[in-house]
């Protein structure tokens, strides 16, 4: 891997941890979202797992000393988006179409957890758990989606500015 | 100009759904609720009936009473018990009752029913009981 694209993966997961931490006192309220769609679509596939796998392990370690009822869930939510980006959203650049799977993605998240708190708690009702969280769900695909509508293509064009949208990397390194 | 009504009808849509949903648990008028604690090996160690009136909550209540400790941004145990913007404060200390968030805490029922809601979303019932419980993790029931 090139460095260059090695030291922008660190810059990401160092970038998506900071704002993460500086937002903390307001609950769902962070730009998470939005950054991993950012940094996934310049980033190859490989290269957004990197980061994923590199952020989730972070924040775990901060937070809760690699817990795996907080870790496993939010691994497997964030890789959601790489996934879906190259395959069902077929790189798109669109903000809307963006912005309409940043709102789903919020539930999806919030949605990704109730498992792992049934086994944590040992209390098996689902339905307790899935109403708990929805005012939760609701600010986080709020905020998903109006970062995405609004801040997705200024902060595109500054990133293919600088050279990091992949193809033009590919280029740069058969050059 | 399409982005902008876009965002207003969404910002619309989700405050009605907050303040909704924030409705659907409103206290009794008046009345009056029980409060169990239960320690670390299964002994009942407090059980008293309180009164309240619409304006109380469950944690005002406790507090009244009890000597609480309450769980940071990183659920590391804390004197500042300050209500939180969204969402619930998480207790982890009832007087002797100490908790530490990863292996253990306190879990509330509500009439026996585990509740999911932390201590701020609960609503004030007449003759509700409520049992703070020492709980390991996954030791749930």
């Amino acid at each position: 891997m090139e460095t260059k694209r090695l030291l922008m993966i660190a810059l990401s997961v160092a970038i998506l941890f900071t704002q993460e931490q500086l937002l903390m006192f307001l609950p769902n309220v962070q730009l998470t979202v939005l950054l991993i769609i950012l940094f996934v679509s310049v980033f190859s596939f490989k290269e957004s797992m990197i980061m994923i796998t590199s952020y989730v392990f972070l924040d775990s370690l901060y937070m809760g000393g690699f817990n795996v009822f907080y870790m496993v869930p939010m691994m497997l939510s964030w890789y959601l988006i790489p996934l879906s980006y190259h395959t069902i959203l077929r790189r798109t650049k669109n903000e809307l179409k963006l912005a309409l799977f940043a709102m789903v993605f919020g539930f999806i998240y919030g949605w990704m957890f109730i498992p792992f708190n049934m086994i944590q708690t040992g209390i098996p009702n689902f339905i307790p758990y899935l109403i708990s969280d929805i005012p939760f769900e609701l600010i986080m695909a709020t905020t998903g989606f109006l970062t995405v509508l609004w801040m997705f293509k200024p902060l595109y064009k500054v990133l293919s500015d600088i050279g990091l949208e992949t193809n033009k990397s590919i280029v740069n390194i058969y050059k | 100009m399409k982005k902008l009504v876009i965002t207003i009808i969404v910002i619309a849509i989700t405050t009605a759904s907050l303040i909704i949903f924030s409705q659907l648990n409103k206290n009794d008028t008046l009345g009056e609720i029980t409060i169990i604690l239960v320690d670390e090996i299964g002994d009942t160690t407090f059980n008293k009936t309180y009164g309240f009136t619409e304006s109380d909550t469950l944690f005002s209540i406790l507090d009244g009473d009890f000597n609480l400790m309450c769980a940071d941004n990183s659920y590391n145990i804390n004197d500042n018990c300050d209500p939180v913007l969204f969402g619930s404060r998480v207790i982890m200390k009832i007087d002797t009752i100490e908790t530490n968030w990863s292996d253990n805490y306190i879990g509330i029922y509500e009439n026996d029913v585990y509740s999911t809601m932390g201590i701020d979303s609960i609503s004030l019932n007449d003759g509700d009981v409520f049992t703070f419980e020492f709980t390991e993790i996954g030791d749930g029931n």
